[in-house]
């Protein structure tokens, strides 16, 4: 792994090592992770890219602590995580608001529960609300949105106690391009604003590449991690230029490199009988 | 029932067309269709029995729509149904309440005690598929001919469909809300009050639903089988005399009467769960 301990005064939020996982399908056992070795560190923002269904997600479930590697050592803040990880803001890919909640009584749900005073609540709510681009659907209830629209009440959700550390799955898969630019350019400013560690999935090596510190590339099922890719770009970045400079390019063809040879593995995979 | 049917579920398909749907007029509005067709089915049925009646049979077994509207007429008329319907409506309201807060109540228990449910479940289905309406002579054995046996009657039939499903409810919670209030830093109880009870409520209201009209059939038969007052008292006592008008007023106030207070609940109902319109 290059660098990972470069920096001197730097300490790892979440830390696996040997992580691994297994589960009971239908047909056996299943293996989703294997031997996944991978610290995050305080105030790093990292994408986790892979194929569809590689374990991205099962990762992202083990540090939020609601399932427990089968073998390996996963701590966060140097204690074994064994219950509901309560320092994270967590924005899984399947919607998770709740539909009898409004909008706004949706975002305010993790504050209510932290029992924030019901001023500080409203303010806040109404900046997360302006901020994921909601406003005049407040009193609207999840039914009455659309699919991009839910994810991003789900964003909010996740920020709006403004969590140490995020695991956004896939967050803005859902929405159109522009829209795409402008929540990437938010969330940015946002979790360098809070100094929040970022570990995001997707499997758009673009968005990886633009939004992160560091770009962990997996392989297909069991995943492992296959390659760790440093995107030196400086912050902050002008999302809508980044694409065109050379730097850029030559980190997207190294992850291409690496991501190409998954897919092809994983094709081969598939194939078999 | 089938009317009950008919009527709530045109009203609950009829608000489809979302906020953003501008929909170019069509020729007849299909609510007015269904209400014309409604009405026609209305007007051939009773005027077909209005009409056979004295020409192809006789009206000593069919009676006739005219004679019972004029016997309802009549009843209210001189107010003689309404400590009657008083009192049914007394059976009804008791039996619902005390059935319903109590299914409600070990619903949810049993909801959160997997083991225990699993171990009374065949013996809920037993009762559950029991005809309870059956038992009633024996209630009156055991409860007397007045106001308790009906209740008991009433409140068994409500206890077991509110209490199935809220059971169901309470376990039919999606685990995505419980672990994502968990991250969220909610205890138990916090995750109880805020997915379980309000995830659950569409069963309840399900429940209710159900249980509303039965409840209604429950106080009548308990009444049918021995009692001496209460609109299915007035019923047995019109059968007693071969009155046909008699019962089949009898029949229809109890029909309508269900339909307002199903109605009724179709309201509460919608209200309850009006997060699923958006």
């Amino acid at each position: 792994m290059p660098s990972e301990n470069s920096g001197t005064a730097r300490n790892a939020v979440v830390s696996a090592q040997a992580v691994s996982m297994t589960y009971h399908g239908r047909r056996g056992p299943v293996n989703a992770l294997s031997r996944v070795d991978f610290n995050l560190w305080e105030g790093e923002f990292v994408a986790l890219l892979g194929p569809s269904g590689c374990g991205k997600s099962t990762l992202l479930n083990m540090v939020s602590g609601l399932i427990m590697p089968t073998s390996g050592s996963l701590t966060y803040r140097g204690t074994p995580i064994d219950g509901p990880n309560t320092s994270i803001g967590y924005m899984t890919q399947r919607d998770s608001i709740l539909p009898w909640r409004t909008v706004s009584e949706n975002i305010e749900l993790p504050l209510q529960i932290r029992r924030v005073p019901a001023r500080e609540r409203r303010e806040k709510v109404a900046t997360y609300i302006q901020m994921v681009g909601l406003r005049g659907f407040e009193n609207t209830y999840p039914a009455g949105l659309s699919g991009g629209m839910r994810k991003r009440v789900g964003l909010a959700q996740a920020l709006v106690y403004e969590p140490e550390t995020l695991l956004l799955d896939e967050p803005f898969g859902a929405l159109d391009a522009i829209l795409r630019l402008r929540m990437q350019a938010e969330l940015l400013s946002l979790t360098e604003k809070l100094g929040a560690a970022v570990l995001f999935v997707t499997h758009d090596m673009d968005e990886a590449i633009t939004l992160a510190d560091r770009v962990v590339v997996m392989s297909a099922r069991p995943a492992r991690i296959v390659d760790v890719i440093e995107v030196d770009l400086p912050r902050p970045r002008d999302l809508e230029q980044l694409q065109f400079t050379a730097e850029y390019q030559e980190v997207r063809r190294r992850v291409w490199h690496n991501l190409g040879r998954e897919i092809h593995a994983g094709e081969k995979e598939m194939a078999k009988p | 029932m089938s009317d009950t049917e008919t009527v709530s579920r045109s009203a609950v398909t009829a608000p489809d067309a979302g906020p953003d749907t501008a929909r170019p007029p069509r020729k007849l509005n299909p609510k007015i269709k269904i209400a014309l067709g409604q009405i026609a089915v209305v007007v051939v049925w009773l005027g077909s029995w209005q009409w056979m009646s004295g020409r192809v049979v006789d009206p000593f077994f069919t009676s006739s729509p005219s004679a019972i509207g004029q016997q309802l007429l009549e009843w209210f008329r001189t107010g003689s149904i309404w400590p009657h319907l008083l009192i049914t409506l007394q059976e009804f309201g008791a039996g619902l309440a005390i059935g319903s807060v109590a299914g409600v109540l070990v619903g949810f228990t049993l909801g959160r005690l997997p083991t225990t449910a699993a171990v009374l479940n065949p013996f809920v289905t037993v009762v559950y598929s029991m005809p309870k309406l059956a038992l009633a002579p024996l209630f009156v054995l055991w409860f007397g001919i007045g106001f308790g046996s009906k209740i008991v009657l009433v409140g068994l039939i409500s206890f077991f469909l509110v209490f199935y499903n809220t059971f169901t409810g309470a376990r039919d919670v999606d685990p995505l809300f419980i672990d994502s209030l968990r991250i969220m830093g909610a205890n138990r109880l916090t995750i109880y009050r805020r997915v379980v009870m309000p995830s659950a409520a569409v069963w309840v209201m399900t429940g209710l639903r159900i249980a509303v009209p039965q409840a209604v059939i429950g106080a009548v038969v308990g009444e049918l089988i021995s009692s001496n007052q209460g609109v299915g008292y007035i019923i047995a006592n019109a059968a007693a005399f071969f009155n046909t008008t008699g019962v089949l007023a009898g029949v229809a106030l109890v029909a309508c009467v269900s339909v307002v207070l199903s109605q009724l609940i179709i309201t509460l109902e919608r209200w309850a769960t009006r997060w699923k319109q958006g």
